[in-house]
């Protein structure tokens, strides 16, 4: 088969497409859409009544805020590797399992310094929290999924992962903001766990659901 | 990749985006020169650069709406090289190229179905029917429709390599279906 009969045939085949705007542009976009759905999401569930203490308080803002970076790096290096030659650098690629450990060691070292309430004790209480969890990243997460399949990830379980890593690490900021535990024995199996375990799986989410290959072909004008 | 000619290409994609031919297959030929110059250094003299360059074509032509022009173009083409590259070279450690457009194989299926029994039609049909959906359609478009593997590429989305290899898968099963081995 000669390059040329494939030239030929591309040529034939052409047809205007419409752009994809630009990644920064995509990835602020659906930022901005994901931190909406969270913020109609804990309204609805009703913010917690100790909230305006909390935002006081260092350690509360400071596990939030490492959360903020785990949900921001993600989408970023999720929707620059989804086109190709826009790809995250190394340090760009490190910073949302960084920021995920980060997190996660935060929670672990305060752990001496709290004690597990008899309101943990209970598991049910647990379980919202998961529930929450999934539930408000379920809209962002397919709005991602889509953007991502218009472009053109390589990478897909890569991609996928980051995408599901993304969201439901948002989705756990705005559970801290309804659940009041905020003890270690809860947030560590009720909180972290399942972010952790939603980006285990999105890794296989995104070998399923983003085109294989070279990517879906763009929209004829 | 000189700036110059970075520029050059960057123009000729954003006029392939618009819809203009001419500029596209300057375009391509260019591209297919560059990329199969940056195959070789990796892979030598292999019959594999050729499958790369193909499949870093139609990749292109698949994902051209993802370039921005507002960034250059030798990044964003050598990613997709460098990923088409992989998945060619992943492939081959799996499946023994020899085997792939097995023309042999395909003729001594013929032969055992016509010598054994009395409808060879429709014992091939119904040995069709057992491939998965892809190996029918990738066999049925090379051996009745003679088309090209690059033309079945290009209909059904698959890579290049992904066609071989499920010509070759499709050729294996029909023979063990039929329980003929290949002619050598």
């Amino acid at each position: 088969m000669h390059d040329d009969e494939l030239v030929r045939s591309l040529v034939a085949d052409l047809r205007p497409v419409r752009r994809l705007c630009r990644v920064e542009l995509r990835a602020a976009a659906w930022a901005l859409l994901a931190l909406g759905c969270m913020s109609v999401g804990a309204s609805v569930l009703g913010l917690r009544g100790d909230l305006a203490r909390k935002l006081g308080d260092p350690v509360y803002l400071i596990e939030s805020t490492a959360l903020l970076v785990v949900f921001a790096s993600s989408a970023w290096s999720g929707f620059r590797l989804s086109v190709p030659g826009a790809e995250p650098t190394r340090l760009g690629k490190l910073v949302p399992g960084l920021a995920a450990v980060g997190w996660v060691l935060l929670i672990v070292s305060r752990g001496a310094s709290h004690s597990y309430t008899a309101v943990t004790a209970v598991p049910a209480l647990g379980w919202s929290c998961v529930w929450r969890i999934v539930g408000l990243a379920v809209a962002p997460g397919a709005t991602m999924f889509a953007l991502l399949r218009r472009a053109a990830p390589d990478e897909r379980a890569r991609t996928g992962g980051l995408a599901v890593l993304s969201t439901s690490a948002l989705a756990a900021l705005c559970t801290q903001m309804v659940c009041r535990n905020d003890a270690p024995a809860h947030l560590l199996p009720w909180h972290v766990g399942p972010v952790l375990i939603a980006g285990l799986l999105g890794l296989a989410v995104g070998k399923l659901l983003l085109p294989r290959g070279p990517g879906a072909p763009g929209r004829s004008a | 990749m000189h700036p110059d000619l970075d520029r050059q290409l960057s123009d000729l994609l954003r006029c392939a985006q618009n819809g203009d031919r001419r500029a596209y297959e300057v375009l391509l030929r260019e591209v297919a020169s560059l990329v199969r110059e940056f195959v070789r250094h990796r892979l030598g003299g292999s019959a594999l650069v050729d499958d790369v360059v193909q499949d870093t074509l139609l990749s292109i032509h698949r994902a051209r709406h993802t370039y921005d022009p507002a960034r250059p173009f030798g990044p964003w083409m050598y990613a997709i090289a460098r990923h088409r590259l992989l998945d060619v070279v992943d492939k081959q450690r799996r499946v023994r190229e020899a085997e792939v457009l097995d023309c042999a194989g395909v003729d001594a299926i013929a032969v055992a179905t016509s010598r054994d029994d009395a409808d060879p039609a429709g014992f091939l049909r119904r040995a069709l029917a057992r491939l998965s959906r892809n190996q029918r359609e990738v066999i049925r478009m090379l051996k009745l429709e003679d088309r090209s593997v690059a033309e079945i590429a290009a209909r059904t989305g698959l890579t290049i390599s992904a066609v071989k290899v499920t010509a070759h898968r499709g050729y294996k099963k029909l023979r063990e279906l039929i329980g003929s081995p290949a002619r050598a």
